[in-house]
């Protein structure tokens, strides 16, 4: 995956230029250093000066490349070919500079020759680490990109699933809360599934931080000890060939690169368990390399002693290090990548596989608030019409088993004579045509009036009243107790007085004293 | 002195059994009744104490007869034998109880001297007008009113509506109601049920012919 949006996404970035900045910049002011200590002619600031030049010369190249060449970089990939033509002409033309003008300001006498050479090496350097810029670049880029990719579905499917996993818990509570009946009606059947599906879940970001690639780069990284050592060769044989001629300089160059390789390879060998370990190790086999190509190899190969030669040990000694660090960035912008992508993708497919299992709870807890609702739904409509007049379904059948046995009038008297007993009692009852249905109805009213009167009003005698009226039968039950008190709150006795009633009946303090129960028993069923 | 009783019990079996039991233990069962008529047809005065149901059918309750008891004879003992765990239980709002009256739960009756001992009590204390000290369950009236309702079949809209409280307050109540039982609300059982079965395990079995009262 990552090779195909290699090829197709290395081009010029602006990142490139200054990366050459920054690595380049320490490099500018050790030459100009190097140069005025070693050159009679030119000060250091001269030398600056030519540093700095051929330093914008190389700037400039890719500054004017980014709007020209490169103008729809974004749009279109570069070239690789493109780059690597770009890397030469910007490497020699930064030589050339840095070479041609201490001759024409007199710092230094170096032939054509030298020159030649110089922007060769020049042209080399720029056509390698160029290209390798861009496309540690480009690689970074791309894993950028595919990493927001894949750590946006990743939080898309955590998210599903804490939502998954929050839906669950409130179904839960829900089918808790139904026991306890907090769903009263279809509204708020409706309101309660409209939480449900409503999107709870707070933005959630995974975490993914950049210490990572930092830390895999560093730390993971199998050391390219041949790319550093042929880089290293090539950047380093130009310093050398002005110091000690370009066979000796050749020799070691060569001898260095293949102690570097070995050191490199040996190194890479090691499985390290622990972090410490690599670091302890990257360390070390930087520092040997340090020594082999620095001090080591200036003493055996250079004629002039560490004394003279302090400043290309110095050079290799900085030098040597950034590039390994740089090399271990290219490499692992390539494997490092893989590996968390690689990461990503598992931890998708274990998301996936969650989400998956919660959805599952999830309908399935569902199904078990569909079928709680629908009793529900089933149970608020019975209680309705057990309370409410307008189905006409009558409360009293289901408590009260039928007494066809009694006359309506043995019905009522039943109740009647139980109260005698204990309170006087007088009667007015008029049943007409009431049957013994009607009976019952019009008994559980008289029940309540007179219970009321005696438990509550500390009555000790009643007046019933029972009147027939075609369709209708008006009770009225009055007392000679204490009264409705200030505070009445009404009690059973109204739901069952609504059952049968509806709204046709009252309870009202009587003028003379005591209360009056006044209601209507409808007759027709 | 061998005590008059009268017993007065809605079911047939329940009295019979109480009045045998209490002829076996020295008691004098002057009458044996079922309804409120009945029991005030029988001479108070020839009687020292009442033995009766709260739970008398359709009408006067016992706690009613035991009131109309005592104005015709005021030093007659009460005792209410009774299925109701605590009589709050019974009715929403039932009279007080006569003073010095005794309140026996017919659960508890592992042994017939639990009630010859509530009897005696009952007649020997008439005149020390102790409180009455009556078995109380762990819930409050506004509870137990509320699992009546519930009991009674109703959604927690028309319990609100009848108590003239809001739907959130009963909801409240029953989930109190439901702790104070140690009823837990368990997505395997329907707690209102379970609520239901508690409350009737407290009414004895019973209660079904009283709710509409």
């Amino acid at each position: 995956m990552l090779g195909k949006t290699l090829r197709e996404h290395v081009g010029g970035r602006w990142a490139i230029s200054w990366l050459y900045y920054l690595i380049n910049f320490p490099l500018v002011v050790f030459n100009a250093v190097h140069n005025s200590t070693n050159n009679p002619n030119g000060s250091f600031s001269a030398w600056l000066a030519i540093g700095l030049m051929g330093y914008l010369c190389f700037g400039l190249v890719f500054v004017l490349a980014n709007f020209t060449l490169f103008r729809h970089r974004r749009v279109k990939p570069v070239p690789i070919t493109w780059v690597i033509c770009l890397g030469i002409l910007a490497g020699s033309s930064r030589w050339l500079v840095v070479t041609l003008l201490p001759n024409e300001w007199g710092f230094s006498n170096e032939g054509p020759d030298k020159i030649a050479i110089a922007v060769l090496t020049g042209a080399i350097l720029g056509g390698v680490f160029v290209p390798l810029t861009a496309l540690i670049f480009s690689v970074i880029a791309t894993y950028l990109n595919l990493r927001s990719t894949l750590v946006g579905e990743l939080t898309a499917l955590h998210r599903s699933t804490l939502q998954n996993i929050e839906a669950t818990k409130v179904l839960r509570m829900a089918i808790m809360d139904e026991a306890t009946s907090q769903i009263v009606n279809a509204a708020s059947a409706r309101a309660l599934s409209h939480d449900l599906w409503e999107d709870k879940e707070k933005q959630r970001r995974l975490h993914l931080g950049w210490f990572r690639i930092l830390h895999t780069a560093l730390l993971r990284n199998p050391y390219q000890g041949a790319a550093v050592s042929i880089i290293w060769s090539i950047s380093v044989i130009r310093g050398l060939t002005v110091a000690i001629g370009f066979p000796l300089a050749l020799t070691q160059v060569i001898c260095s690169g293949i102690l570097i390789f070995i050191i490199y390879k040996i190194a890479s060998r090691f499985t390290f368990v622990t972090n410490r370990g690599r670091i302890f190790s990257f360390c070390a086999v930087m520092l040997l390399t340090v020594i082999v190509t620095g001090p080591l190899a200036s003493l055996i190969f250079d004629e002039r002693g560490i004394g003279e030669a302090w400043d290309l040990i110095l050079f290799n000694s900085i030098w040597l290090p950034l590039l390994t660090i740089w090399v271990s960035l290219f490499s692992s912008a390539i494997r490092t990548p893989e590996l968390i992508l690689q990461d990503l993708k598992e931890r998708i497919r274990a998301e996936e596989v969650a989400a998956q299992a919660s959805s599952d709870q999830r309908r399935e807890i569902q199904r078990e608030v569909a079928e709680s609702l629908h009793d529900m739904a089933s149970r608020i409509h019975t209680s309705k019409s057990l309370t409410g007049a307008e189905l006409n379904i009558d409360f009293g059948d289901l408590l009260d088993p039928p007494q066809d046995l009694d006359s309506p009038t043995e019905i009522i008297n039943k109740t009647l004579d139980a109260w005698a007993s204990i309170m006087s009692l007088e009667v007015h009852m008029d049943l007409g045509a009431c049957d013994s249905q009607g009976a019952v109805q019009i008994r559980r009213v008289v029940q309540e009036g007179l219970a009321n009167s005696y438990r509550h009003g500390n009555a000790t005698s009643c007046k019933v009243l029972v009147n027939f009226q075609g369709d209708q039968v008006d009770v009225n039950v009055s007392d000679n107790g204490v009264g409705l008190p200030t505070n009445f709150t009404p009690g059973l006795g109204s739901v069952i007085l609504e059952s049968i009633c509806g709204e046709n009946w009252s309870l009202t303090n009587s003028p003379s004293g005591g209360c009056t129960l006044t209601a209507t028993v409808s007759l027709e069923h | 002195m061998t005590l008059r009783c009268l017993v007065v019990d809605n079911d047939a079996f329940s009295r019979t059994t109480v009045a045998a039991a209490l002829n076996g233990q020295h008691f004098d069962v002057v009458a044996t009744v079922g309804t409120v008529p009945e029991a005030m047809a029988v001479d108070a005065t020839s009687i020292d104490v009442a033995v009766l149901d709260l739970d008398l059918g359709g009408g006067p309750n016992g706690v009613d007869l035991a009131h109309a008891l005592r104005r015709v004879s005021p030093n007659i003992g009460i005792v209410l034998l009774t299925t109701f765990s605590d009589p709050r239980l019974f009715a929403a709002s039932i009279k007080e109880l006569p003073a010095s009256s005794t309140y026996v739960v017919k659960q508890s009756l592992v042994d017939i001297r639990i009630l010859t001992t509530a009897i005696e009590a009952s007649y020997q204390n008439i005149q020390s007008e102790t409180a009455v000290e009556l078995p109380r369950i762990p819930l409050s009236d506004t509870q137990i009113e509320t699992l009546r309702l519930v009991a009674y079949g109703l959604s927690n809209s028309e319990i609100a509506r009848v108590r003239v409280v809001s739907q959130k307050t009963v909801e409240t109540s029953i989930k109190r109601a439901a702790k104070a039982l140690n009823i837990d609300p368990s997505p395997s059982a329907n707690q209102r049920v379970a609520l239901v079965r508690a409350f009737f395990a407290l009414t004895g079995p019973t209660l079904h012919t009283h709710l509409h009262r």
